[in-house]
């Protein structure tokens, strides 16, 4: 059988789709590399026929675009049933949302703490970014063009580090 | 005959609850960018098995430390001593994985794709955290978390965003709730802002006064201020604890009324069969440990060594104490073998 998705490669990998009794009600047919790389989520919110003719087909939706979140089809009211969200895109999906919830229930609604260290390193790049740009504006004020030239590769070789 | 009482019931433990904590928990919540939380319905079985695939293979690096694997099944042994924090986890085990090593672990696709924690008995929450941030740094030098600058780290329940650190205290305060009433005493913890209370186990009500305390916040805080809330939090309801301890020891009329009270408690279990009534046995052994420790164990009691006995044999023989109150006897140190042994 081949894959649902490329409709290339043989398939390898089934998706099963339980309902609420446990019963199957879907399944997906993946190869390996459909099933690594596709958001199955994605794939299922996908409703212009184009793209996917054969999945609209297998899962009909049942709400528009927009009500849910893109990546994961997450609800508004599963949060509120659950007071869990789908992934992390949910949360600027529901950004709003989520913020007046937490201006309630947390001490804050902007993070203080520990930070990721790649995360950090890359702050570190940006300031750094910001504070050789107003060097470079102050050189090339004061004509200073060599330290201008310097300060941009510096900056661009700092640049070339946050992609 | 309160003395055969205490020698029936041996003690696993010595001085295990001076410092007041009895045990605690760190819990982090980490998960991946870009992939659904195991609270999607999407996320089983195609995502939970790409998030143990890539978990796996930094397991391997693990392994020379002695961190082992072991896929949770309805027999594991873990879900039992991990479920005073992770409450859930007897209910929800299936495709669960346990990665540890003596108090250090990670706990996969529970909530969040990671629940890093680390457990232990002392009251010195710093030592537990610097080991935790140490745990935090290796899984996330192998892999990209899901941060937001405005909301630190993102899981799956927004009460969890932010620093993504959950502190869980338990507690065991007889002395507070004979002096106050046990139900006065949670509603006490449950009206202060800053903290969760909830009772040990799955069950509804207080069993051996018991009390399992945690923060309510984890965003808008630093990690050191948790652990600081915590910490002083912790020790002064030690304090009170111990001062309610101490006020049993040192006035006899308040003495009298304790023992008054264990003895209509030990009378219902006896004379009116009520062994059937966990909650009244665990209550029991709770307020005679506490007796013990304080060292005022009366010497003649209304104590029957032939109803005790029966009432033991009862409670074992029957497996009233299945469970949740095994393993309330358990935390207590309280070896229901060596019962069994003596009778």
């Amino acid at each position: 059988m081949k894959c649902d998705i490329c409709g290339l490669r043989e398939a390898k990998v089934v998706v099963y789709f339980i309902g609420g009794e446990g019963e199957v009600k879907n399944k997906l047919f993946l190869c390996p590399s459909c099933s690594q790389e596709v958001s199955i989520s994605r794939v299922i919110s996908s409703n212009t026929p184009e793209e996917n003719s054969s999945l609209t087909r297998i899962f009909p939706l049942e709400e528009k675009e927009g009500e849910q979140c893109s990546f994961c089809q997450w609800k508004w009211e599963d949060f509120l049933k659950m007071g869990m969200v789908g992934c992390p895109h949910c949360y600027d999906f529901y950004s709003e949302e989520i913020k007046s919830w937490l201006l309630q229930n947390q001490e804050g609604v902007y993070h203080r703490g520990k930070v990721p260290l790649h995360w950090w390193k890359r702050r570190k790049i940006q300031n750094t970014i910001s504070r050789l740009t107003r060097d470079l504006q102050n050189a090339i004020e004061k004509e200073n063009y060599e330290k201008a030239g310097h300060l941009k590769k510096v900056m661009e070789k700092l640049r070339s580090r946050l992609k | 005959m309160s003395f055969i009482l205490s020698k029936r019931l041996s003690l696993n433990r010595k001085d295990k609850f001076l410092d007041g904590f009895n045990r605690v928990a760190l819990i982090l919540s980490r998960n991946f960018a870009d992939t659904p939380f195991p609270s999607s319905i999407y996320f089983s079985p195609l995502w939970e098995e790409e998030v143990k695939k890539r978990v796996k293979k930094i397991y391997y690096s693990l392994t020379r430390w002695g961190f082992s694997w072991l896929e949770l099944g309805p027999h594991s042994q873990e879900i039992k001593s991990l479920s005073w924090f992770l409450p859930q986890l007897p209910y929800d085990y299936s495709g669960k994985v346990l990665i540890h090593k003596g108090n250090l672990g990670v706990l996969i696709n529970y909530q969040d794709h990671l629940s890093l924690f680390v457990e232990g008995e002392h009251h010195n929450l710093e030592s537990y955290w610097k080991k935790l941030s140490k745990w935090d740094d290796f899984w996330e030098s192998h892999l990209p978390y899901a941060y937001s600058e405005q909301w630190g780290y993102l899981t799956s329940s927004p009460s969890r965003l932010g620093t993504g650190i959950k502190i869980y205290m338990r507690m065991h305060l007889p002395a507070l709730s004979f002096l106050y009433g046990e139900r006065k005493v949670f509603q006490w913890f449950k009206d202060s802002d800053k903290f969760l209370v909830e009772v040990y186990g799955e069950s509804e009500q207080i069993l051996s006064h018991l009390f399992v305390i945690s923060n309510l916040f984890t965003l808008g805080v630093k990690e050191r201020e948790v652990l600081k809330t915590m910490q002083d939090f912790g020790k002064g309801i030690w304090e009170w604890e111990k001062q309610a301890r101490a006020s049993l020891v040192k006035f006899p009329s308040r003495r009298d009324i304790f023992w008054q009270m264990v003895e209509n408690l030990y009378k219902e279990l006896i004379e009116e069969n009520l062994e059937k009534d966990e909650k009244k046995i665990l209550d029991f052994i709770s307020f005679w440990l506490l007796a013990r420790e304080e060292g005022i164990l009366p010497e003649s009691r209304g104590f029957q060594f032939v109803k005790t006995n029966n009432l033991w044999n009862k409670v074992i023989n029957r497996g009233l104490l299945r469970g949740q109150g095994m393993k309330i006897l358990d935390f207590l140190g309280i070896d229901l073998g060596r019962i069994f042994n003596d009778v």
